[in-house]
């Protein structure tokens, strides 16, 4: 045993923030605290047999550091391991073939512009993801149009989640007959509703969820708080080179600007005048997304970084571009969420 | 131009098709469930040409082809549909038809550079590969078939009464209504021979059970390694086979680096199999040996690639578009 090492498994990953660490299981989704001279002895521990660190520290302190240890290999984070070396890290890289990756649409009634057109144009950038959002009622007939316009094109719109305004002329039933003839649509929002409601298709992802709220406009967003929080390979490997929010993003605000964020104050051209391509290629539109966790301030120092989605739209100081999201209301620095 | 033969809704040959897309490479895809609905093979025999078309598409256009997956003509609804109707008779000559025809295929595909050469893939079965593959240097458990009681008995015992039965062929699952049985391996003891009534039985196949430290899954792709470890023997559930899934917990899958002989080992005996790519597993059992047992040609790389974050999607993309020049 003291000639062995303590291994953190490669999908274990520690964060540390000012004050505490956090270890992120990007495997199982969830996360711990540590404090941070445990995480520093882990980070080192793939080089120093136990018995090394137990002797370089008081009985006290070993009896302590232990029990951590024991945790960390009874909740299956570490492993005891005399070949740390057949073990490497996980690469942290993180890429995609596609050009842009996930889309939000914002259609009310006062929109003009060809959503049909827009979609075929994600469709051509290859894009995986797209949420649309209706902040007025429409009618099915138009759902349908906008759907089947979906259906004929060559597949690359992996999942489409709509938010819909709600409308007592649609019934539960008729949407999920939407959803069984469009099964790419994965969840459906009614947002107004009078009622709450909560339907998950049988062995399928596909859902559909009834909320009070009323979804008015594009400020009903940016909010950060541990809800949100996700662990998962996909997201905490892009955190840490790009921006967790925007990366390789595109958005249509209700009036057709094409934008980083609907709710953001720059539009890069109408979507009547320049096609989603052209936009996406200028270097200005890409340059949030290099905008990581690592470049913003206070979030640098805080260990839900790599958990949580930032937001460019509402930030403290709006004329800093790396200020911290306005709608985060937790302190790294003492660690309390206000 | 690249051929894929595929299935259609196999997530991993889409994303290796996004990685094609990406560096802009011309390729086919063929999804062979739906040569039933909607793609077109045409194939005019005569003594002067070998060729057939696929869409419209010369197969002499084709000069790399992945081989990715073949064998869901038997859950297509023209077979399903045969069982039905004088039970297994008409869906057994279907399943020759459809073998017979995958054959003609491979004739006029003369000149093509493989990924996963579809000969090789027919020719491999469990006890050549084991002989290979012991050939090739690896460490293989103690195996024996045998149609015999005391043959399997004695072998049993001088496994210190520890072994696995497993399929010569393949896993399989059965369903009967609600009911699932799975054929995969199973633990053997001695007990089992004192009940057992019959002194003959059908040839099967007994290994030595290996302690496990970890279970190993190998990428292999053009002689890269791709290995990973999955912490099987921590779960009850997962012990004797990781495929009994735990999806409230799962294994712990982390990347793993093979020593450089079983590297060399393997690229032997995969020249020896004549494969450029599969998915091997092996053991490391707990006194350090790393045991070989299978390679699965068309295995699914998807299960390493995303927890292991390799990016085998693109390398594979790559490694057609390398072949093609």
């Amino acid at each position: 045993m003291a000639n062995s090492y303590i291994n953190l498994f490669a999908c274990c990953l520690i964060v540390k923030g000012n004050r505490r660490s956090t270890l992120v299981d990007i495997q199982r989704g969830t996360f711990i605290f540590l404090p941070l001279n445990i995480s520093d002895l882990l980070l080192t521990s793939r080089s120093i047999t136990i018995g090394q660190i137990f002797s370089s520290y008081s009985v006290e302190d070993a009896d302590e550091i232990s029990k951590y240890f024991d945790y960390l290999i009874e909740n299956e984070y570490a492993f005891y391991t005399m070949n740390p070396e057949s073990f490497p890290l996980l690469s942290l890289d993180w890429k995609t073939p596609h050009h842009i990756t996930n889309a939000i649409i914002d259609y009310d009634s006062g929109s003009r512009y060809n959503i049909v057109d827009a979609i075929s144009q994600l469709e051509h950038l290859g894009c995986a993801v797209v949420q649309i959002r209706f902040y007025s009622r429409v009618g099915l007939e138009f759902l349908l149009q906008t759907l089947n316009g979906i259906s004929k094109g060559s597949g690359r719109i992996r999942s489409l989640e709509l938010i819909l305004c709600f409308n007592e002329e649609i019934s539960k039933e008729q949407y999920r007959k939407l959803i069984k003839k469009f099964p790419r649509v994965i969840k459906i929002t009614v947002h107004n509703s009078p009622f709450q409601y909560k339907y998950q298709f049988p062995d399928s992802i596909n859902e559909i969820e009834y909320i009070n709220q009323h979804i008015k406009d594009e400020t009903h967003c940016g909010f950060v708080s541990p809800e949100y929080f996700r662990a998962n390979k996909y997201f905490f490997t892009e955190s840490q080179t790009f921006n967790s929010c925007l990366n390789r993003k595109i958005s249509i605000d209700k009036f057709g600007e094409i934008k980083n964020c609907p709710a953001m104050q720059i539009g890069y051209g109408n979507i009547a005048t320049m096609s989603l391509m052209e936009v996406s290629q200028q270097s200005h539109f890409q340059d949030v997304w290099n905008i990581n966790k690592d470049k913003i301030d206070i979030c640098s120092d805080c260990e839900f970084r790599y958990l949580c989605t930032d937001c460019r739209a509402f930030t403290q100081d709006p004329h800093n571009r790396y200020s911290k999201p306005l709608k985060c209301k937790y302190d790294p620095y003492t660690m309390v969420w206000s | 131009m690249i051929l894929i033969l595929t299935t259609h809704g196999d997530h991993s040959t889409d994303q290796t098709i996004d990685w094609l897309t990406h560096y802009k490479a011309k390729y086919q895809r063929i999804n062979i469930n739906d040569l039933l609905v909607d793609q077109t093979i045409s194939y005019k025999i005569d003594s002067t040409q070998d060729e057939f078309t696929i869409n419209n598409k010369s197969s002499k256009d084709f000069t790399v082809i992945w081989f990715r997956k073949s064998g869901v003509f038997r859950s297509s609804y023209l077979m399903l549909k045969s069982k039905s109707i004088l039970k297994d008779q008409l869906s057994s000559f279907l399943s020759f038809e459809y073998a017979a025809f995958v054959q003609s295929l491979k004739i006029s595909f003369k000149n093509v550079t493989w990924l996963c050469d579809i000969e090789s893939v027919e020719a491999l079965d469990k006890t050549k590969q084991l002989i290979l593959a012991s050939k090739a240097g690896l460490d293989i458990p103690k195996s024996l078939i045998t149609n015999d009681k005391n043959c399997a008995a004695e072998f049993v015992k001088k496994l210190n009464g520890k072994s696995i039965i497993k399929p010569l062929a393949e896993s399989e699952i059965f369903n009967a209504g609600d009911a699932k049985y799975s054929i995969s391996p199973k633990l053997l003891t001695q007990i089992f021979f004192k009940a057992l009534k019959t002194k003959k039985f059908l040839p099967s196949l007994i290994q030595e059970y290996l302690d496990k430290d970890i279970e190993l899954r190998i990428f292999f792709l053009d002689g890269d390694c791709y290995a990973m470890a999955i912490f099987s023997q921590l779960d009850n559930q997962t012990k004797i086979d990781y495929r009994n899934y735990n999806f409230d917990k799962p294994n712990r899958y982390v990347p793993y680096a093979l020593p450089t002989t079983v590297i060399e080992n393997l690229k032997c005996f995969m020249r020896d199999v004549g494969l450029n790519t599969g998915s091997i597993d092996m053991i490391k059992t707990k006194c350090g040996r790393m045991v070989f047992l299978e390679v699965n040609p068309k295995g699914q790389y998807d299960m390493l690639s995303n927890p292991c974050n390799y990016f085998l999607e693109e390398k594979i993309a790559k490694s057609l578009i390398n072949k093609l020049n």
